[in-house]
């Protein structure tokens, strides 16, 4: 999967999983901040969002660790991460 | 009186305060730290006057005919903290749980089967006694249980690492809540899936309160958080419950009852879905939480305004 296309699936699980309905892909900005500013997601997205990316990538942390965090800075630090684990 | 949130408070039981306990409690002989409980306790009691009056209007809620004595809490839970340390050096014997006729055979047969689970557990009693359910010989010996804790304060990697060393047979790792993000849901579920627990508290809501639930909580309704109890929605599993209240408040002597209630979750496909799940979850825990209030008054560990931000109903 090219890195556009990993892109789009990823706001597409943002967007469904959190039930976004207003929100269509191209509105998710790529290099924008997912949660607090930007896009805005909470806590409880978090929750909801995690378990959605595990779903549809299967991607995986060994250990808990402040690095983890910077992976879903945004879509596009996401699909580096993403796209790293599918290799 | 400005409004705070229980954050704002001192949670008596951080990390450098647990790492002094465990100081004492190689120095000193645990009867005679436990006495020394008693003045410590009281004056939490004495300076602490904000706290006092919120002890006062959750004794006045679970017992409004008879005026309940305030002092009691603040002693109960000085003598929590030296248990606390003790259980984190795995030196509460066996002997002192007494396990209840609820669902804790259920429980136990979860885990032998190696089916991980959400523990819920509250500020009414001691928490870390929950760990008595690993130790009190009740689960399968030959594979001890792995504990993922979120807890409410800041945790450092040396803590965790500390835990580790001085009590080796238990693994046990915290997480801050406040730093749950996508990737720790991620881990806590392969850690269920790989049959390990996860504890957290489902009495302290968050700051946010679209992330809190509302249910009536012993005659008014108070904030609950969502969040562990979406959790066990998301991760499909039917929480439990857990309450570990002291036989007597006071008492030198330790012996705790344990009571664990299963709860059930139905599927949910939406996200609407989850979230009323998780809401009804929050108020049949509040319920559960409600009863135990009154059988055990005196435990109460939430020195802050448990119903801020809610109107009398």
């Amino acid at each position: 999967m090219n890195m556009e296309d990993l892109k789009l699936e990823i706001k597409k699980v943002i967007i469904s999983s959190l039930e976004l309905e207003d929100m269509k892909p191209e509105n998710i900005v790529d290099s924008e901040p997912l949660f607090g500013a930007g896009l805005g997601l909470d806590s409880i997205d978090a929750l909801e969002l995690g378990i959605a990316l595990k779903k549809k990538f299967g991607i995986s942390f060994s250990a808990e660790s402040s690095q983890n965090k910077k992976h879903f800075a945004s879509v596009d630090a996401l699909a580096a991460y993403i796209s790293g684990e599918l290799k | 009186m400005a409004e705070k949130h229980w954050s704002d408070f001192e949670d008596k039981g951080s990390p450098w305060q647990m790492r002094l306990t465990m100081f004492f409690l190689k120095i000193i002989p645990v009867k005679i730290l436990r006495m020394m409980a008693v003045p410590v306790g009281y004056s939490y009691y004495l300076f602490a006057p904000v706290q006092r009056t919120f002890v006062r209007e959750y004794l006045r809620r679970v017992c409004p005919e008879k005026k309940l004595p305030v002092w009691k809490p603040f002693l109960a839970f000085a003598i929590t903290v030296i248990e606390k340390a003790q259980s984190w050096a795995g030196k509460i014997p066996v002997s002192c749980f007494r396990f209840c006729e609820d669902s804790i055979d259920e429980f136990t047969k979860d885990f032998r089967n190696g089916r991980g689970a959400v523990l819920v557990c509250s500020h009414l009693g001691n928490m870390e006694m929950v760990r008595a359910l690993a130790s009190a010989g009740k689960l399968d010996r030959t594979r001890l249980p792995k504990i993922i804790a979120i807890v409410d304060f800041a945790v450092t990697s040396n803590f965790n690492e500390m835990m580790q060393k001085i009590n080796g047979d238990f693994v046990l790792n915290l997480i801050n809540a406040d730093e749950i993000g996508p990737d720790t849901v991620i881990r806590l579920q392969e850690h269920i899936a790989d049959g390990g627990l996860v504890v957290i508290a489902g009495d302290r809501s968050t700051k946010k309160s679209s992330d809190n639930v509302h249910a009536e909580f012993l005659g008014k309704k108070a904030e609950f958080p969502l969040g562990p109890f979406l959790l066990s929605v998301l991760l499909d599993r039917n929480p439990y419950f857990i309450f570990a209240l002291r036989e007597k408040d006071l008492g030198l002597d330790a012996f705790y009852d344990i009571h664990v209630h299963k709860s059930e979750i139905a599927s949910a496909s939406t996200r609407k879905q989850r979230h009323e799940q998780a809401g009804k979850i929050a108020m049949e825990f509040a319920a559960l939480l409600e009863k135990y209030c009154k059988e055990y008054p005196f435990q109460w560990y939430n020195f802050y305004d448990f119903w801020e931000k809610c109107d009398e109903l």
